[in-house]
């Protein structure tokens, strides 16, 4: 019954009317019954004050002359009377006639009685107790009338009450309500207006309801096509990232990857299941120092950093893989990994290439600049690692290139260059700056006559005879010059210019010599 | 009121051939054995209505009243003892004589008839015109003639 009332409206509006209603008509019949009593009370008087005027002529005669019997005649008609419960009469203190059973003490209705030839002499008393008992019963039978008219009134409002918020509430509103489930989950759809509601409130209701519809549908075509725009954007998008040749990848905060693409795990060799996410420095071990530094460099300067690294290979290849790392916001970073191995190998052929001679596979000049200043450097640093520097000059080439054509001469560069990085060692370094000129850098070498010593090996390797493509043989010497790194020689020139002299000095002595510079 | 009605039957009686109505001069007499000096108009009207069975002196009461044929007299005399008409007297008997416990006056035919009546009992009490009380009888209380 509680949840019958809970579900319908009409319902819970007439217990709402009967619960109030009945409340309110049960005070009333309750407020009213002390007025009842009291109209009843004045009811019964006004009837007994007629009944006694009734009988108040007799009464007189009866006192007047004493006669009993009358007075009593005069009692049984007052008696007669339901409201009255008991009469009497008195002359003086002494009762002359009564009826109804002993007096209860309840009020008593007195009337003088006036002698009926003489209205100024009182000669009796009429005394009369109303029966409270019935005014009561009368009273309360007429406050159950009336509650009960009012049961009957509520009944009738309830009835209504149910009635019309059956046909002008629920009703409406399940129908709606139907309308609505119908369209619900489908775009657009409208609701009809119940039938004679198009003016009221639940006529705004359901126009309200159909703006509203209209409105989400719009939103919602909206929002289907802005999605279908951002899925394909998101499948271009990840096509571009797996298919892009750069490893992309983001970092939580912790350092893990959290995503990645097919380049980033052939350029890492990692991670191989979409559930791991290792760091960095777990993919790549021999770089987990400097990995883990350059990510503390971008979180700590907030921007991009990158940096190359070389990995060898267990084949001994060597790789090079270049990291970016951006800032991503939150402590997440995201970061670019390429293999560089290509380019670095291209860019050392360059360096290679721009510092050899293309004749004799020795380091030209800009090569001999640029190892020379290095080694300087070093030794700048560390003066006890000094180092020999030797220039050699070809006795006896002009004649060859003369007799025998240019490519007989560059033949024999060619072979002296061979046996000069024969003769030293491999970290030793030959150049030719130009013409029939070599340089040696002697490594480790700063005494000169270990310099000397090496250098006349030099020289009897070159002297050694050469064989020409026609089958001749020809044989050049060396003027070697040498200088030693000092405290006097930070600058390259004044070392060249040193060896320079010392070669100088060792042609002017008969060729085919090593010389040191001395002071 | 009761000047009015009193004026109203002295016009009346104007037009009554007698002539003298209102000239009527009422009396009450008794016994003149009887010791009774004087009576009042309530002692009269207690007699004269059962309310009083003895006279003051004990002497048993015996009132007289006169029939209604006789005259005015009768009519007079409850007119100026209780401004009653004789209706109004008629239905007070009525009343008692119900109950049995009281019974109206005796009724005389004639002035002669009450003068007679007091005279025989030594408890009558009587009315008469003042001329017609002779020594029969003893005047106790004067009506008046108005």
């Amino acid at each position: 019954m509680l949840g019958l009332v809970r579900r319908n409206l009409g319902l819970r509006t007439t217990a709402i009317i009967l619960l109030v209603g009945g409340a309110v008509g049960g005070a009333f019949a309750l407020a009213a019954l002390p007025f009842v009593l009291v109209q009843e009370r004045e009811a019964m008087q006004r009837q007994s004050v007629a009944l006694i005027d009734a009988v108040e002529g007799t009464v007189s005669t009866a006192c007047f002359v004493d006669d009993r019997v009358l007075a009593k005649q005069a009692l049984d008609g007052l008696i007669k009377n339901p409201y009255i419960r008991r009469a009497d009469i008195r002359v003086g203190n002494t009762t002359i006639a009564e009826v109804g059973g002993p007096p209860s003490g309840a009020d008593l209705l007195t009337r003088a009685v006036h002698s009926p030839f003489s209205e100024s002499e009182t000669i009796c008393e009429i005394r009369v107790e109303p029966s409270e008992a019935l005014i009561r019963e009368v009273a309360y039978e007429r406050a159950w009338r009336v509650a009960a008219l009012m049961g009957g009134q509520m009944l009738a409002v309830v009835l209504a009450a149910l009635m019309a918020v059956s046909v002008f509430v629920t009703r409406p509103i399940r129908l709606i309500s139907n309308s609505l489930h119908r369209i619900e989950g489908k775009e657009g759809g409208e609701i009809p207006t119940p039938r004679g509601h198009e003016e009221d409130e639940l006529g705004r209701l359901v126009r309200d309801t159909n703006a509203l519809i209209a409105g989400f549908s719009g939103l919602i075509r909206t929002e289907r096509s802005l999605r279908e725009q951002r899925e394909l954007d998101e499948q271009r998008l990840r096509l571009i990232f797996e298919n892009a040749e750069t490893g992309l990848f983001t970092l939580t905060a912790d350092g893990r990857l959290q995503s990645w693409n097919p380049a980033c795990v052939r350029v890492l060799g990692g991670p191989h299941s979409p559930h791991e996410s290792p760091t960095l420095a777990e993919l790549l071990p021999p770089l987990a120092a400097a990995l883990d530094a350059l990510r503390a460099r971008c979180i700590e300067r907030q921007r991009s950093v990158s940096e190359d690294f070389v990995l060898t290979e267990e084949s001994g290849l060597q790789r090079w893989i270049q990291i970016v790392l951006t800032p991503a916001g939150g402590g997440a970073l995201q970061g670019l990994a390429n293999d560089i191995s290509d380019r670095k190998r291209a860019e050392e052929a360059a360096q290679e290439l721009a510092i050899t001679d293309s004749l004799t596979g020795a380091m030209n000049r800009l090569g001999l600049n640029r190892r020379l200043a290095n080694m300087l450097a070093e030794h700048t640093r560390d003066p006890a690692r000094g180092f020999a520097l030797a220039m050699i000059d070809l006795d006896w080439f002009k004649q060859i290139n003369d007799t025998h054509g240019h490519d007989a001469g560059d033949h024999v560069l060619r072979v002296v260059a061979q046996r000069l990085e024969r003769a030293v060692r491999r970290t030793d370094t030959v150049a030719r700056p130009g013409g029939d000129e070599f340089v040696l850098l002697l490594d480790g070498v700063s005494d000169g006559d270990a310099a000397t010593a090496i250098l006349n090996k030099v020289r009897e390797a070159v002297l050694a005879p050469i064989t020409l493509d026609g089958g001749a043989e020809v044989a050049v010497g060396a003027s070697i010059g040498v200088a030693i790194t000092c405290a006097a020689t930070s600058a390259p020139d004044e070392l060249m210019r040193r060896a320079d002299a010392a070669m100088y000095g060792a042609k002017k002595e008969g060729r085919n010599a090593v010389r040191l510079y001395a002071e | 009121m009761a000047t009015i009605r009193l004026a109203t039957l002295c016009i009346l009686s104007l037009l009554w051939p007698a002539g003298v109505a209102c000239a009527v001069d009422l009396v009450v007499v008794v016994n003149p054995g009887c010791s009774v000096p004087r009576l009042s108009r309530d002692d009269v009207i207690n007699l004269y209505m059962g309310r009083l069975r003895k006279l003051p002196d004990g002497t048993p009461a015996r009132p007289i009243d006169l029939l209604t044929s006789t005259g005015q007299e009768k009519q007079l005399f409850y007119q100026r003892l209780l401004s009653r008409d004789l209706a109004e007297v008629r239905a007070y008997w009525a009343r008692l004589t119900f109950s049995g416990q009281a019974s109206p006056p005796v009724q005389a035919d004639s002035t002669e008839e009450v003068l007679t009546l007091v005279q025989r009992n030594p408890g009558g009490i009587g009315y008469v015109e003042r001329s017609r009380a002779d020594a029969r009888v003893r005047v106790v209380f004067e009506l008046g003639d108005k």
